[in-house]
Order: C-alpha cells, then structure tokens, then sequence
C-alpha cells in the first residue's frame, strides 16, 4: 500500500511540478506489466525508497511502465529526455527493451543505468554505450561460480533447456563459450516457453542424452516446470539454475521436488548469514533493512537490489556533478556521465563497482556465490 | 440522351477538398516545429500504425476480410531491412523495393491458401500465422533471436541523416498522406467499385464482372505493402527490432485501432491509431492511481473500451464524428459531365435465337430440383418463367446465370454452350441479372452501385486509379450508370446511399446495374416480390420502357397477375418440370396451371 | 527415441490432447449456436485453476467479486428491460436471481472454506463460481450483438479476452498456480508408469465430450439448439428462445473450460496469461473439424496435442511454430476441396 501510496504521490507531484525545474529529474523506465513484470515491480518498488533530496537538490522521480514491449520503452526515453528533461535514466528492466532506448540515450547525451544482464549492453564502450551503465549482474557472473562447482565435482557432460525468450536464449549464449572453453561437453539445448504447460518431451530428450548436469536458463516459478518433471522422470544428477529461479515462486512451485538444486545466489536476495568478509556486507544491510521495513520482511530480492544501487550510483556522482553545472542542462548530464564512470570500489547491495572509461558493466566477479536449496531456504555453498 | 440535365451543382464539397491538402501539407510542416519533442515522437509512432491501419481498413471494413497477421508483415519487412543493414551494410534505400517485394509475395502465397475460404478462416489463419511468426524471428539465429538485432543504419534523405523526430515526422506523415490520397483515390474508382462490392457477396460482384478472387488478393496484398512500409520506416526510426512489437497482441492491437476508429473509413484508420496511442500513453499515467498497483490493467480498459464501441457506436467513432460535425452533413453532390460513351456490343437481330435450354437437371443429392427443363428465348423476346413456391424457378435461375453447375443436359447461349460457364463468363457473353434478395451496397450511392454494374466494359488498373489516371475512363463510367438511371426513372436519387432508398426502387436499381453490363439478354429474379402495389406499378412501367427498347428479358416470377401484361410468351414449372408454356391467355386458362396455382378450380 | 519415450511423449501428447480436444468441442458448440469465434475459452481454463488454488489456499477467491459484478450488471439490464417492457412484477425476481446468487454463494463460501478441506468440494464451488460467468458475459457483450457479422463477434471476444486476462491478473497476481493433485497414485503397466492425474484427465475428457455429443447429436433439445445457429427466426418459431440458447451455449464453454482447469491444474502451473495459447490450441483441432465436425475436432485436438509433445523433444525451440503452421496444410487441404465459386457465406 505504502508504495502505491508513494507512487501516486511521485505522479501527482509530477504532473503538478511542470514549471518549477531546479530539481534533479530522475526518469525511471521499468517493465511493470507483460512477461517481466515480477521482475520491474520491485525495481519500481527500491527506485520509490530513494532519497528525495541529494546534496541539497529536490529529487523528482518519473516512473514509466514499458510493458515489457521495445516500442513503448523508446516511446519513454523519448517523453522522459524531451517531457521531462530527465538528468538520468534509470532502467529498463529486459535487455531488449534497455537496448532499444540506448539510441535515444546517446542522441540525447542523457546517462542511462540499466537493470538488465546483458554484457553487450555495456561492452564495447563505444560512442552510444557510453552513456550505459549497469547495476545488474551479467550472464558470465552467473555461470562463474556453476561452473567451477560442476568442474571441482567431476561433471563432463551437460545438457541445457530455458526459455524460448531473451532470457534463456542470453544465458545459453553465453554459456556455450564457457563451458567449451572449460571443457564440458553440451549434450542439449532445449526450449520451452514461461506458459507451457508440459516439458515432458525436452526433458525425455535430456534424460536420453545422459547428462551428468542440467542447467536451467528460466527464471521464477516457470523454473520450475523442469526440475520437477526431470525428478518426475527419474533423473538423479545435479541441476543448475539461473539467478532467476532465486526470485519469486519458484521454491513454492517446486517444493521439495526441488531440494539440492544450485543456483548462484545475491547476498542482497538471499535471507542467509554471510561471512563478515563479505566486501559490500554494510550495503547488502542497509538495503535490506530499508527495503523489508517498506515490503515486509523476506521482500528482499536482486532485482529490487539493483534498483536501489542504480540510485546509490546517482547519489554518489551527482554532488560532484552539481559543482559544475546546473539541473536540467546537458552539461549536467555529461558531467553526471563522467562522475558515474569514475566510481570505483564502491560497494552496494549487489556488489562492488568499478567503472571506468573502458567499463561500465562495473560489478566484480565475486558478486554472486554459489548456493543450494536446503529445506527451502537457499545456503550458500562454500 | 439529355444527361446534363441529371447535374445538380454543389457548392460545399468542392469547397472544402480544395483546402484539404493545402491545410493537410501546411499541419506536417509546422507541426513538428511547434510541438514539443515527445509529442512528435508520439505522432510519428501514430503515423506508423496509420500506415497499418489504411491496409487494414481497406482489407476489412471495406473488403470484408479480417486479419489478425498485419503486424507480421511489418515484421518481415522490418527484419528483412534490418538484417540487410546490420549484416551486409545495404542501403535502407535498397532495402525499401527488396521489404515490399517480399512481404508482396509472402502476402500473396497466403492468398492462395485461405482466400478461397469463406469468412472465419481467414482471421484463424492470419491469428495462427501472427503467432508463428513471432515466434520463428524469436529462434531465428542470424535475426539475432529473442534479444533482436541494434545497430540499424538510419535513413539518409538527400545527405542528411533523419535523427531528430521532427526530421522523421516529415517523412513518415508525408508517406501517410500520399496513402491517404491514394486510398482515397483507388475508393473513388472502377477498382475501387470492385473492392467494395466484395462485401455484398461473390455472387453479386461476379455477376458484374468483377473478378472477386483478383481484388481479394489485390487488398491483401496492399494491406501488407502498407504494412511493409510503416515496418521499413519502424526499423530504420527505431534503430532496433526485436520479436515484440510483430507478435499476435500488435496484430490484434491494429485491428482494435480500426474498430474503434471506423473500420470502414479512410480517416477512422487514422483516427483509431491516434486515439489508442495517446490512450496507451496516458493510461500509463492513470492506471496505478486508479488500481493503486502497477499491471497489465491496459487489457481491462481496452476490452471493456473495444466492448462499448462495439455496442454503442459499431461502425466505430469516425461515422459517429462527422454526425456530430454539422459541415460534414452537407454531402457534396458531383457533377455528372457528359464523355464518351461506352463500348456496345453487336445486338442481335430482332427474332435471332438467344437462349436455349435443352434438357437441363439439376440434382442436390438425391432430390431432383430442375427435371429436364426445355425451352428457348429469341432476341427481342420478353418471357415469364412462373411457378409456386418451391417450383425449381430459382434453380432453373441459377442454371442459366451460372451460381449453379447443371447436373446434365445443355443451356446454349447465342449457339454457344454456358452450362458449366462461371457467371463472370456468362455476363462477358452477354447476360446481366438482378437478384430477388436485393444486393446493393447500401453505403454506396445509386450512381455508384449503379457503375459497379459497368465494371466489364472499361479496364483500369488499381495503380492508375491510386495515381488519378483513370479520370477519362471514370467520367465514362459515371457518364454510363448516370445514362442507365436516367433510364429506369431513377434520376433524382442518384446521388442518394441505395440503402435510403425503398425497395422498389432498390429492384430498380439492380436493374439498372444489371443494364449497365450492355447485357444482350435481361434475367430477372422475382422482382415483383414483397412490393408494394405502387411499387409494382413503377415496375412495370420501367419494364415496359425497356420491352419498347427491344431488350430481350426472361422473368422469374410466381406472381401471375403482375407477369401477365408484361410478356411475351410463359413458361411454367411445377416439381422441377416444365408444366405448360404459351402466350399469357392461353396458360390463364390451362387447367393444369390453374390446379398448381390455386390448388384445384372448383 | 525408444520406445519407453515414445509411449511417455503419446501418453503426455494425449493428456494434453484430451485437453484440447475438450476445449475444441466447446469451441464448435459455442461458434454453432452463437457464431462466436470463443477466443476466451482457455481464460476459463485459468479462472478455474486459479480459483480453485485460491480455495485451496483457504482465500476468498476473487472470481466471486467478478460474479458478483457480472450479476449486478445483468441484473440491472434485465430490470430496466423488465421496467421498460412494463413488467415490473419481475424486476424483483430478476434482482433477486442475478444478485442473489452471488451472494449466497459467498454466504456460502464463508462458511465451509474453514470447515473442510475436501478437493472435491472446492471444486464444487469452483463450479459454482465460475460456470455462470459464461452466461453473463453472453447476456452483457455477445446478446445485444447477436444479429451482428462473424467478424464483430470475433473481435468482441478479444475484447473479453483482454479484459478477462488483465482481471485476472488483478485478482490473482502475477504468480502461477499448481491445486492439489485428486491422486498421488502412480500405476504401473509393465514397464511404464501412468500417473493417475493423467488418467483422471482423459476419463473425464472422454465422458464430457461423449456427453456433449450425446446430447446435441441425438438428443431433442441439444439439435434444437444447434438449429438456432441456422435459422434464428425459424427457432424461435418453434419455441427455442436464441438468447437462451446463447446463454446455455456459453455456460457449456464455461463449464468445460472450468473442469478443464480443474484437471490441468495438478499437472502444470498456470498464470494468469496462460489461457490464450491454451485455447488456441484449443482452435487449431476445432479448425481441423472445419468448425463444424465434433470427431474430426476432436481428432484434430488430439493430433495437436501428439505433435505438441513430439516437436517437444525432436525441436523444442519451434515447437509453437510447428504446431500453428498446422493450420496451413489444414487450410490449403480445405482450399483445394472447396467450390471455388458459388457459396455466400
């Protein structure tokens, strides 16, 4: 309620708030709506906790719901660079959908931090991916940790099934590479769709090939659907999951069908005790706390996470910003650019961030660990 | 032929047309320079559903064929482009003829699979087809899968590279008016006349000469040019495409655009696309203020909107607007000038051998409709073919105008053999009809229905007719139906809807359609049925106007007072059989008639 | 593939086949009577699982307050119908009927969702709830359209997908949804195993499409109805109101649509977009039976939901493609056998 409540709030105030514009604009483009929706609507949700004033300057977020759909999150660049005069645009919530609004970015010379995973979002840093940033852990951090636990237990031949989307299709792409490069053999690549009903067929095929390991490129509940019918048919070996399935229903939805399975996990997601070495430990809390004391408590999530590091990214560079220009201006957002880029070791919720001319996916390599599903709960595998 | 006298001059509606596209052409060039940036971008993407829409209004309200699979031809056209620019660096300029051929082709090998089909299969097929293809660019690995391809080269227009939206708005609402006056155009020709008619059913465009299975590919392939095009400028603006925006839910979102707009009008197409465009963006805003949560509440609204549309105003909200517009009401009368006339053909001499029917049958399964069925028509002749009800007339109709294929026996027509002839063929030889359910389009004026009727006798092509080349050959035609109205005493109405018009007068009209087809012989379907004694009358008096003109004519009919006067010689059918035949006072006083008609003389 | 796999994918292909075939024959029935192309049969399918998950979990299913709104709707329609046609002895009834049993099965709902936790009558309520959604949609959008083309029809019920969907998603989230199963029971015919649920799929399916055909090809009153959908005057002549047929048409959809999502609700998990593809599917086997024959639908669901599971395992990325390009061949097999000219629709 209190986020509907805030929300409204931010609109009214923004419809109100036209002429006066001193103020640091914040446009927010999430995938409130279609297939990404539970994953936008706690990004919305963290973006709605950020501070209403940085460094002196009222902050005025405008938050704009894509609907999962490219067209109408280029229609939002648009409306936030020209309506609006956004300093910053925060999302958007899919790789398509962030991809298609990097143009108008870059022709507007507006800084863009995007939620999705994608590393061809952020790399190479050329003259348009040069106002992209990101706050989301990429494909590659994801399989790191699977991997190296498949390689020290033994597995040689792997077999894959995801979804028939951008998700699963990323996530497999970036795997082939990887696990050729460290020597497994994939057996399978097999896909089904968030909606369907059955996966017996792609699952007969996987258990013909004889895989000592499955990875599951889906996320949420819908990530379901093939573990439980893989342990429905007989099969005993390891699975591996994608960040995703550590988000939403997918433990509810696959119950105990779905103990032992690994997955990388988000200490910012992830209700477990992490080692007091942890780099970004202060960070993961303090999200923690300000996000279940809003949500309720085991609200915590990855994406609602990097949200919230997105605006901790524009809290750090816009003091330094504002020493040089004004609000509203494009040299503001140029030197919003140039601030972002020079933050380094800085630790959020979801990690560390170094950025710098050449890199702008930031998060290091140790932001995900490897976890496994033990009584329900995800643990983290040391 | 005192056809001037027909001219009745407007004022108004000339008037307004010639400040139409001075105004249209000053709004697209200022515009963009007065309106803020996004709301230009706005009216750009209003301007690509537009393109969509056109298609699609003159494919289903106008052409009566429903398709949900619009958005996959501007998908195949924005791929296509897109994949030559990204992978093999192709000039979007190349790339433009390449998109339109092929979407011209895919379009046109659709065609061939369901256009044969009756009504409900070509929205299941086109829904099927939309939901397959969306999927196939999702899997597709050099169209860069799910995740799409970035990196379009954008458009260069005379060594200027479009950026900015208002650079884009030009283009796109330049290309939207040239479809609009090309639309416009091919509507308000012979072409065009054909395309229209499709709605009053194959049957009655056939009879007229209008080739249904070409104009039905012909609007389906225009339709996906259209699309192809608002898919070539989508992808080079855009600057990426990926699956979403070509799925099942744009294919449908384009069709609700027409159905609120008016599906059956040019600018419906343009006003639907802008009212469901702003409205998407505005219900953005409103939505989570009304349902305190973000989600896909867009769905709801739209339904229950597209729900009340439907109930309330179902020829959607353009017909209901210019209602409202008082200076819409004042419909511009056109001036019938006089031209050339048509091409007649050779008449017959008085007296020649027109029709012969030689023992012709028509079985349905096991029931004889038309049992061997003799009898002759020569030129200049008026015959009555009566019967009750259930008599096998209107089989024995349907025999000689070709609907039905005869079982066996033979129908010559001139010498020559028509039985198994299609009725395209049969009116080409020289035999127009009318229909007793009458077949007009009620929308259409009387000039115009009147003018579908002399489709056959002139050639124009679609193009012509879109590019206004066609002015000649359709001051001829209109010349032709204003000369066959004035005929059959119907000149004061030409310019009123034929669905205005009372029934008598709407028999009238189809005869005067059927005479625009300079038929050789006249055939007549119960024309006198549910008329009112009045009506009758005027009947009968244009028919014996025409019986003065020597027009050779066979009527169907089973009211035996009304024939009577009226023809030559009669024949009578009873159980599919000829029952008698001879002049009016010797079938009136044949026993065997009377028993069949009044059930028994006592 | 051996033949251990081969008999999962029929045995998995004519699970899901039933399904179709069972939505197919709804689909038929409803496009006979009413001319609608009832693209909102697979939503029935998820109002009923989410429902019945939602008395499962012991919640006050949402589909009540939509029963209630539909009911409420109705109701005022027929009473100023009733006012306007001078009847307002009636108006009472038609309140107390429409609004009434809403209410009472809130009422009743209340009352026995703390008390039992039997399956089988949460999916008696289930019924109960979402059954008579079918009529009241016909008698709020689908009557008053009645005389209109096929196409105004078609787009109508898009216009109820859409907004069913995005209700949907209102009342129950975007989280997916898996009942109880009605048995754990897994049996074991010489080397292959058949889970019970899938049994009790095609048992069902089998008796409600018998049942169907039973009553509407031999039955009296069934032909009569299915007579409406040729001469709606020529019905009423004889004493069959086209409206009520309308309604009895939509409520038989509802009610497959409903058992179905009972059935599948075991065997997969459903969110509340699932329906769309579901239904259509649905469609592909009613098309194949030309929208006409109930066997050749049925045959025709169940030949998609084995190619379904087929293209599963052999290509499972174009597994939608495969299985709507059926489509194609169905229609170009029906193009070449039709009359090219002729026939008015």
């Amino acid at each position: 309620m209190t986020t509907s409540l805030r929300l409204s709030a931010a609109l009214a105030l923004a419809l109100a708030a036209t002429a006066a514009r001193a103020d640091i604009t914040v446009g927010v483009v999430v995938s409130a709506t279609g297939p990404a929706a539970s994953i936008g609507i706690p990004e919305k949700n963290a973006i709605a906790l950020g501070p209403s004033e940085i460094a002196g300057e009222k902050v005025r977020y405008i938050v704009l719901d894509d609907g999962s759909d490219t067209t109408t999150a280029v229609r939002n660049a648009r409306k936030l660079s020209s309506e609006h005069q956004a300093d910053i645009v925060l999302g958007s919530t899919t790789v398509p959908t962030s991809m298609a609004m990097i143009d108008v970015m870059a022709e507007t010379g507006t800084p863009m931090v995007t939620f999705a995973p994608a590393l061809a979002l952020t790399s190479p840093v050329d003259d348009k991916r040069r106002w992209v940033f990101k706050t989301m852990t990429g494909d590659d951090h994801e399989l790191i940790p699977l991997l190296a636990h498949m390689k020290a237990t033994g597995k040689q031949r792997v077999a894959y099934i995801g979804f028939a989307d951008s998700f699963g299709e990323g996530w497999l792409k970036t795997a082939e590479p990887m696990l050729a490069e460290q020597g497994f053999t994939l057996l399978a690549r097999e896909r089904y769709a968030r909606t369907d009903t059955s996966v017996i067929g792609q699952v007969m095929k996987i258990i013909a090939t004889r895989p000592d390991a499955v990875m599951i490129g889906a996320s949420s509940g819908p990530a379901a659907l093939p573990v439980m019918e893989l342990r429905n048919r007989g099969y005993r070996g390891d699975i591996y999951l994608a960040l995703g399935a550590t988000f939403g229903d997918f433990v509810r939805i696959a119950g105990s069908k779905a103990e032992g399975v690994y997955a990388p996990i988000s200490p910012a997601a992830v209700q477990a005790d992490f080692p007091p070495t942890l780099a970004n430990r202060d960070a993961v809390l303090a999200f923690v706390e300000a996000y279940e004391k809003a949500y309720g408590a085991g609200s915590r999530n990855m994406f609602a996470g990097s949200a919230w590091d997105a605006v901790q990214l524009l809290q750090q560079a816009a003091p330094k910003a504002l020493q040089q220009a004004k609000p509203g201006s494009a040299e503001f957002r140029a030197a919003l650019r140039a601030q972002i880029e020079t933050i380094s070791g800085f630790a959020g919720a979801r990690g560390v961030y170094h950025f710098s001319p050449s890199d702008h996916a930031g998060l290091d390599r140790s932001a995900l660990m490897l976890g496994r599903l033990e009584g329900g709960q995800w643990r983290p595998v040391q | 032929m005192k056809v001037e006298t027909l001219v009745v001059p407007a004022a108004t509606a000339p008037a307004r047309r010639r400040w139409g596209l001075p105004l249209a052409l000053l709004l697209i060039a200022v515009l963009p320079l007065l309106l803020p940036q996004f709301q230009v971008t706005l009216f750009n993407y209003i301007g690509l559903s537009s393109l969509v829409c056109m298609g699609l209004v003159l494919l289903t309200g106008i052409g009566g064929l429903t398709s949900f699979g619009q958005a996959a031809f501007v998908g195949i056209a924005a791929y296509l482009s897109a994949w030559l620019g990204t992978a093999y660096g192709v000039s979007p300029w190349l790339t433009l003829p390449l998109a339109l051929i092929v979407t011209a082709l895919t379009a046109w090998s659709g065609s061939l699979l369901t256009l044969r089909l009756s009504g409900h299969y070509l929205p299941l097929g086109t829904l099927a087809w939309g939901i397959s293809v969306y999927y196939l660019f999702g899997n597709l690995e050099f169209l860069g899968g799910h995740g799409g391809l970035s990196g379009i080269p954008s458009l260069e227009l005379f060594g200027f590279e479009l950026r900015e939206p208002s650079s884009w708005f030009w283009l796109i609402w330049s290309i939207v008016l040239l479809s609009v006056l090309a639309i416009r155009h091919l509507l308000d020709s012979r072409p065009g006349r054909a395309i229209r008619a499709l709605k009053g059913g194959v049957v009655m465009a056939e009879s007229c000469g209008v080739d249904t299975r070409h104009y039905k590919t012909a609007i389906f392939i225009l339709a996906a040019l259209l699309a192809a095009l608002s898919g070539w400028l989508y992808a080079h603006m855009q600057r990426f495409v990926n699956p979403t925006p070509f799925g099942i839910h744009a294919g449908i979102e384009y069709l609700f655009m027409i159905v609120v707009g008016g599906a059956g009008y040019v600018w419906g197409a343009l006003l639907g696309a802008a009212l469901i465009t702003l409205l998407k963006t505005q219900l953005q805003d409103w939505l989570p203020l009304l349902f305190g949560q973000s989600g896909n509440f867009e769905g709801i609204v739209f339904g229950v909107l597209i729900i009340v549309v439907l109930l309330c105003a179902r020829d959607g909200l353009w017909p209901a607007l210019c209602r409202w517009w008082p200076w819409r009401r004042a419909a511009g009368i056109t001036v019938v000038p006089p031209a050339e006339p048509l091409p007649l053909q050779p008449k017959p001499a008085r007296g020649e051998p027109l029709l012969d029917v030689a023992a012709a049958r028509k079985e349905f399964g096991g029931l004889v409709a038309v049992r061997d069925m003799d009898f002759r028509i020569a030129a200049g002749e008026i015959v009555g073919l009566l019967g009750p009800n259930g008599a096998g007339k209107s089989t024995m109709f349907n025999l000689i105008s070709g609907v039905l294929d005869a079982t066996s026996g033979e129908i010559r027509f001139r010498g020559e053999r028509i039985d198994q002839l299609p009725s395209r063929e049969i009116l080409a030889r020289g035999i127009g009809r009318t229909f007793q359910h009458v077949r007009l389009i009620p929308e259409m004026s009387v000039l115009e229905n009147v003018a579908i009727g002399a489709h056959s006798r002139l050639q124009v092509g679609i193009g012509a007719a879109m590019l206004r080349l066609d002015r000649e050959a359709e001051a001829r035609l209109r010349h032709e139906a204003a000369r066959q109205i004035e005929r059959v005493g119907l000149a004061e109405d030409m310019h009123r809807p034929a669905g205005s018009l009372s029934l008598g007068q709407q028999r009238i009209v189809e005869i005067a359609r059927a005479l625009a087809t300079d038929p050789l012989l006249l055939l007549l379907d119960e024309p006198a049925a549910g008329l009112r004694h009045l009506e009758k009358q005027a009947l009968a008096e244009v028919l014996d106007r025409l019986r003065g003109e020597g027009m050779s004519v066979l009527i169907v009919e089973h009211d035996m007072d009304f024939v009577m006067n009226l023809v030559d010689r009669l024949v009578v059918m009873e159980f599919g059989q000829k029952l008698a035949e001879g002049l009016p006072l010797e079938i009136q006083n044949n026993p065997a008639v009377l028993e069949a008609y009044l059930g028994g003389v006592e | 593939m051996t033949f251990d796999i081969a008999i999962l994918l029929t045995q998995d292909g004519l699970t899901n086949g039933a399904l179709y075939a069972l939505l197919a024959l709804a689909l038929v029935l409803v496009f006979a009577v009413t001319r609608v192309i009832f693209i909102p049969q697979g939503d029935f399918v998820v109002l009923g699982a989410l429902t019945l998950a939602s008395l499962q979990a012991g919640h006050l299913p949402p589909t009540l307050y939509l029963l209630l709104a539909l009911g409420g709707a109705v109701g005022l329609i027929d009473a100023v119908a009733c006012l306007r046609s001078g009847r307002a002895h009636a108006v009472g009834r038609v309140l107390l009927i429409e609004l009434g049993y809403p209410l009472a099965l809130w009422a009743l709902c209340h009352w026995l969702l703390p008390l039992s936790q039997s399956l089988w009558l949460h999916a008696l309520l289930t019924l109960a709830i979402v059954v008579p959604l079918g009529p009241s949609l016909y008698r709020l959008v689908f009557q008053p359209l009645a005389q209109s083309s096929v196409l105004v029809l078609l787009i109508a019920a898009i216009a109820v997908h859409f907004a069913l969907v995005g209700l949907n998603l209102l009342g129950f989230g975007p989280e997916g949804v898996r009942t109880a199963a009605f048995s754990d029971a897994v049996f074991e015919i010489g080397s292959m195993f058949i889970a019970s649920q899938n049994l009790w799929i095609v048992l069902v399916s089998a008796v409600l499409i018998v049942a169907l055909y039973l009553f509407f090809e031999r039955a009296l009153y069934g032909k009569a109805l299915l007579a409406t959908a040729f001469n709606r005057t020529g019905a009423r002549l004889v004493g069959i109101s086209p409206d009520l047929a309308g309604r009895l048409s939509f409520a038989v959809a509802a009610l497959v649509g409903t058992v179905a999502g009972i059935l599948m609700g075991p065997i997969t998990t459903l969110y509340y977009d699932s329906g769309f593809l579901i239904g259509l599917k649905g469609f592909v086997g009613a098309i194949v039976g030309g929208l006409a024959s109930y066997p050749l639908a049925a045959g025709g669901a169940l030949l998609v939901g084995l190619l379904e599971s087929g293209s599963a395992f052999y290509a499972s990325a174009f597994k939608e493609v495969i299985v709507f390009t059926l489509i194609i061949p169905v229609l170009l097999w029906r193009s070449l056998k039709s009359h090219d000219r002729g026939s008015e629709e």
